[in-house]
């Protein structure tokens, strides 16, 4: 019996190690002839469409490199997913990495530096191609871990047949009067919740509510140190946006059922005015909904203040068996090449390569896209809360009882600071 | 007589089930227990921090508010989960054509639980959800179920006694189809009356089903996450935030994965308690034929 068990044991043996070497021979052919990548990210079919542009036009131009087919995996999930996969060491070559994930991937390791590669003649894209500040959390101490594939500045977007019906005068005729501010803005909602639509939707989130606070001269956090309660300027934001709530001028998209999030109900006529990147452009212009961009609306002096810049990295997995490969395939990606594919005509974002304004300027999308060019050279990426892991998460719990009308404002104030601080000091420990 | 050989083939059939058991269940605990002693990230090397992921967990707010709303739901689901499939399994063990109602009623369990809270979802959406629709046809104003902190977790405690139902229900009906029709004769013989019955027949007869149903409600009560996930991703604020959400956060979101490990570990030990306080007490009121 004895033998019998140890015949097995070594035929099992046998087929594992057969397996093993015939998975090592394929690798091996493949190093021989072309190398294949994959690639990941999260967006919708239609924003798909627009990144696959990218991915085709590198596949023909480099015969000794293949890029599969962008792997989509859905939002909610997306951190998730490639954290197990970069656990089980599953993870895609190249993917997308959004702000709240990077700083967490730089300290695990699991993304590569690119400096050197930026440096070299292999990449597609230089450092001093970007805007300075495009960079946020991706730089840790001067090293970069990410191109920064493009940029989202936010800016509210406006349903001109809801204005239209509603016989509402548009976020644009007060902007040309010089008048596109929080009155204004007060204004239009109270106008459109009156012809039995909703006026514009508020995520309850912490970069969403810093457009209001930037909008006011006020400040979070500076320097890593959270400076909100003790900030009037904050704290009149927060009073006008629990105004606006409690008024039904503004409804908290943590309210809406799934399905019905701020797109679909700006999509199907329900709702005026939503905030957002272009990211929502793709899907709009698919379905003929007639819109157009405004800046965030001002409570200061100045015609613009700062709202959020939302953007995305792309990065390489630290155990790649192709480095190159995939550093110059996100180098292409991120180029002023790549980025020209993907953002010419309809694209989903805002070029963050310098000298691609053009692609704007030039797009036949609206005349007033010009907006989001200077959304984006005024606007700033938030660090803050998401250097820390988990700490944007407690902040929007937060956000959403504030905007439920469960928490008063200097409640809100005080709690927000309490996480923040009690988080940042036990990140020091 | 047992042969070598005939032991063999034994160790064969049940290898498979052996290797899934070690894969799936025995290695990823001893995997958990010993994580929870170490400080790790997910991806640097472990660090032995002894009992401090332990001590961290039980004085963590988090970890706090989402035992309490976990003992909360359990207390919710529970015992109006296990009334209502006996009352259901009595009413169909002597239906005529009741394959149709236990199919009716075993649905749910069949469906996925994503499937499940996202229905459920619409359902109860304040604005213009079906339930609140139907409310204002007896003139009443529906609230906003999964919004509302006092009425989430009972909200999903409701999803969750209905998708629950039709698998309590069956092994109800299984124990009920038990119990010999001996013991009702020899009761109408005696002019019992059909509340005595239940009382002094179906009941204790039924007491290995309901200890059986007991813990693995409890269990799974406790362990309670597709659909705080799915459905308010522990929302609104921290009113839905349930032990499972918290080992998954802390995990995921905050890559914590020693705490993680520390609070699972809490949680099994927490289960083990109830379970071995259901035990002895079952001593008493289950009884064996």
């Amino acid at each position: 019996m004895k033998k019998t068990i140890v015949v097995m044991i070594v035929l099992l043996f046998s087929i594992g190690l057969a397996a093993c070497s015939n998975e090592e021979k394929s690798s091996n052919q493949n190093n021989g002839k072309q190398v294949e990548l994959t690639f990941a990210t999260w967006g919708s079919p239609a924003e798909f469409e627009v990144l696959q542009k990218a991915v085709d036009k590198f596949n023909e131009e480099h015969e000794d490199i293949h890029v599969k087919d962008i792997i989509g995996i859905p939002w909610a999930n997306y951190n998730q997913t490639i954290t197990t996969r970069l656990q089980g060491g599953e993870a895609p070559d190249v993917f997308y990495v959004n702000g709240q994930n990077i700083s967490n991937l730089i300290e695990t390791k699991s993304i590569l530096p690119i400096n050197d590669f930026m440096e070299s003649s292999e990449s597609y894209v230089k450092v001093d191609e970007y805007p300075k500040d495009i960079w946020g959390p991706s730089d840790k101490d001067g090293i970069k871990y990410g191109f920064s594939v493009d940029s989202n500045p936010i800016v509210m977007y406006y349903n001109k047949k809801v204005f239209e019906e509603a016989g509402v005068k548009t976020p644009q005729e007060y902007f040309d009067e010089g008048k596109w501010n929080w009155d204004a803005m007060e204004e239009v909602t109270s106008q459109l919740v009156e012809a039995g639509k909703y006026g514009f939707v508020q995520d309850p989130a912490h970069n969403a509510m810093l457009n209001w606070v930037w909008a006011n001269g006020g400040e979070f956090a500076v320097d890593g140190e959270v400076v909100v309660q003790n900030d009037p300027k904050a704290k009149e934001a927060f009073e006008f946006v629990n105004k606006m709530i409690e008024s039904g001028n503004f409804v908290s998209g943590g309210t809406l059922p799934e399905g019905q999030g701020s797109d679909a109900m700006f999509m199907s006529n329900q709702v005026g005015m939503i905030g957002g990147g272009r990211w929502y452009s793709p899907g709009f212009k698919e379905a003929n909904v007639e819109y157009d961009y405004i800046p965030w609306p001002s409570n200061t002096e100045n015609k613009l203040e700062p709202a959020e810049i939302a953007t995305a990295f792309l990065s390489v997995n630290s155990d790649t068996e192709h480095k190159e490969a995939a550093l110059k395939f996100a180098s292409y990606y991120s180029s002023e090449i790549g980025q020209e594919v993907r953002l010419k005509g309809q694209g989903n974002a805002v070029p963050s390569v310098l000298g691609l304004d053009h692609l704007i300027t030039d797009s036949p999308e609206t005349e007033h896209a010009k907006y989001l060019l200077d959304a984006r050279n005024i606007g700033r990426v938030v660090d803050f809360a998401v250097s820390i892991p988990g700490l944007n998460d407690e902040l929007n719990s937060i956000y959403q009882l504030f905007m439920l009308g469960d928490l008063t404002v200097d409640e809100t104030i005080n709690q927000l600071t309490e996480t923040s601080q009690k988080m940042v000091a036990e990140n020091k420990e | 007589m047992h042969t070598n050989k005939t032991k063999w083939w034994g160790y064969f059939f049940i290898g498979p089930q052996l290797i899934g058991m070690l894969a799936f269940s025995l290695i990823p605990l001893v995997s958990a227990l010993v994580l929870s002693f170490m400080d790790w990230d997910g991806f640097n090397s472990a660090k032995f921090v002894s009992l401090s992921n332990y001590i961290d967990q039980l004085s963590n707010d988090n970890f706090i508010t989402a035992l309490i709303n976990t003992a909360y739901y359990t207390l919710l689901v529970v015992p109006v989960g296990i009334a209502l499939a006996l009352v259901v399994a009595l009413g169909l063990n002597n239906v005529t054509g009741s394959n149709v109602y236990r199919v009716f009623y075993f649905m749910p369990v069949v469906t996925s639980s994503v499937s499940i809270g996202v229905i459920w979802m619409w359902l109860l959406n304040g604005d213009f959800g079906l339930i609140n629709q139907l409310l204002s046809y007896v003139g009443i104003e529906g609230p906003n179920w999964l919004t509302d902190r006092k009425l989430v977790l009972p909200s999903i405690a409701m999803l969750s006694i209905w998708w629950g139902l039709g698998t309590n229900m069956v092994i109800f009906l299984a124990g009920l189809k038990g119990i010999s029709k001996t013991f009702y004769e020899a009761a109408d013989i005696d002019g019992a009356s059909p509340l005595q019955k239940f009382r002094h027949i179906t009941l204790p007869m039924l007491s290995p089903t309901t200890f059986f149903i007991s813990i693995t409600t409890i269990i799974g009560s406790f362990q309670v996450f597709d659909q705080t996930y799915v459905m308010t991703k522990g929302g609104p604020g921290k009113a839905s935030y349930t032990v499972v959400y918290h080992i998954y956060d802390t995990a995921f979101g905050r890559f914590d994965f020693g705490a993680s490990s520390a609070a699972a570990m809490i949680l099994f030990i927490i289960i083990l308690i109830f379970t071995l306080i259901q035990f002895l007490g079952s001593r008493k009121w289950v009884h064996y034929e």
